[in-house]
């Protein structure tokens, strides 16, 4: 790209304009990408909160089972390709258990006797609030 | 190849737009606590600039829901379980106003519900064990049948309950039918998340949701954007192959948005699923809907006509919508057939592909 000065012109050479082709594509890809890409609406980060205490984050990237203390007892945890769900507590009725997974940002669900609950976050969550039985 | 500066500068500028739009918008500054309060989960959201206000205002809000909790429910030692023993005995019981506000409230709704939301029928309610789900000592049993029809059959009703005051401005509350005992499970949420609203306006938080188990009530806005609501989509809760969400709706200042279902609190017995919502003209749990939703700018009502719509059905959902000055509602029958109010239809976004009809207003 050879400017002349005092002309008012630039000369484009045929790659210049291949470059600058590809500057708009990417721009075009990384705004498609960024704004609407996979992250974005998906559930990312389990939280769990026992009790008062204060809650506690795990990535939901990492398959795992997870054990906590809680009032009455203990409570296992899975988190499996990005979902997670109580598969025991020590509680009579296992409406936690029952609940089965949590699958979308703002999911939540507890045993209540156990006090600890367990939710989903994801990088920019499509609702402020699930409302629903639960 | 020449082109004239001007329009590579507009060209230059032009990209360099494109990279900054890129950028994040500025993230809400939006304080969450989550509180095991009330016998369920409740969700906290303020936004604020200053946490120590979140803060303050939380911690009230918290012991002001384990005081209602305590004082209202039906058994359990507070001012409830009191005026529940005395009930039977048919003599006047001296009773403070915020219960007898409560008790008011609730006649004037069960009259316009027809009696389907019926707060007087706490032995009901105790016979089918769903006041007792957040305690873990006990074990489901199925009730009786003729244990069921002698309640049903002794008519207990909010009409059989008269609230007076003496001279002393104290106010008395009398019953005529001793088989009345006073459950608000249908109520008690909605009448306390309105004075929660008001505890955060007490200390000037405008911008808030407060999430007490699916049941929500909003205030203000999340900056500048409505708060937007996903409603849970009941196929979900058994088949995880359906979408998790079933609708999308933005509140308005002041809305709350209360769900009776029959789809994550039930007890299974003998190969079949007995939920918490207990029909008074029958005593048994309620059939043919599997959830109702309900926006209205009152917790309390929005709360009270959701199960009165659950248990009304598709057929008697608008007319008793409208004598509770219901406007808004969302009614999914047990074959997952969607029905919505016309002020409703226009407020949701639906997301499934459900079959849906939009109820007439002469219905």
């Amino acid at each position: 790209m050879t400017n002349a000065p005092g002309n008012g012109t630039i000369h484009f050479k045929g790659t210049d304009i291949i470059i600058l082709l590809l500057a708009v594509l990417l721009c075009v890809w990384l705004y498609f990408s960024l704004w609407f890409g996979q992250a974005i609406g998906k559930a990312d980060t389990l939280i769990v909160q026992i009790d008062d205490q204060s809650p506690t984050e795990y990535s939901l990237k990492n398959d795992r089972l997870l054990k906590f203390n809680g009032r009455i007892g203990t409570s296992l945890i899975e988190i499996k390709q990005g979902k997670a769900r109580f598969i025991h507590s020590s509680c009579r009725n296992q409406f936690c258990v029952f609940h089965g997974w949590l699958t979308t940002p703002g999911d939540t669900t507890a045993c209540l006797p156990n006090r600890i609950s367990i939710t989903l976050k994801g990088y920019a969550s499509e609702y402020d609030a699930l409302a629903g039985e639960r | 190849m020449p082109i004239k500066i001007l329009p590579a500068r507009l060209l230059f500028v032009g990209l360099l737009t494109l990279l900054i739009s890129c950028q994040k918008t500025p993230v809400a500054q939006v304080y969450q606590q989550q509180l095991f309060a009330f016998g369920t989960l409740i969700d906290i959201s303020i936004v604020t600039k200053n946490s120590q206000q979140a803060q303050d205002a939380i911690s009230e809000i918290s012991s002001e829901f384990d005081r209602l909790h305590t004082q209202w429910h039906p058994w359990q030692g507070g001012e409830l379980a009191l005026v529940n023993q005395q009930l039977p005995a048919l003599k006047a019981i001296a009773i403070s106003n915020e219960l007898a506000e409560l008790i008011k409230q609730s006649q004037t709704l069960s009259q316009q519900s027809e009696g389907l939301f019926d707060p007087a029928i706490g032995k009901l309610i105790r016979l089918w064990q769903f006041d007792q789900l957040e305690k873990d000592n006990f074990q489901f049993h199925l009730p009786s049948p003729k244990a069921i029809q002698s309640i049903v059959d002794s008519k207990p009703e909010m009409a059989n309950l008269k609230l007076f005051k003496n001279a002393a401005n104290r106010s008395f509350l009398q019953s005529d039918n001793p088989s009345v005992i006073l459950d608000f499970g249908a109520f008690a949420k909605g009448v306390a998340i309105e004075k929660m609203l008001t505890i955060l306006k007490a200390h000037h938080i405008d911008n808030a949701l407060i999430n007490a188990g699916g049941d929500l009530k909003v205030t203000g806005s999340k900056n500048q954007h409505p708060w937007r609501i996903g409603i849970k989509n009941p196929q979900n809760a058994q088949d995880p192959s359906q979408p998790a969400i079933l609708a999308a709706i933005q509140l308005n200042s002041g809305e709350a948005l209360f769900t009776s279902g029959d789809y994550e609190r039930f007890f299974i017995a003998n190969g079949r699923h007995y939920h918490h919502i207990i029909d008074p003209r029958n005593g048994y749990p309620g059939q043919g809907v599997r959830a109702v939703t309900i926006l209205d700018t009152d917790a309390g009502r929005a709360d009270a006509a959701a199960t009165a719509i659950f248990l009304a059905g598709p057929k008697k959902a608008m007319n008793i919508a409208r004598k509770m000055g219901v406007t808004h509602l969302l009614l999914i029958d047990s074959d997952n057939h969607i029905y919505l109010s016309p002020a409703m239809a226009k407020r949701l976004e639906l997301l499934t592909e459900n079959s849906t009809s939009i109820f007439s207003t002469h219905d």
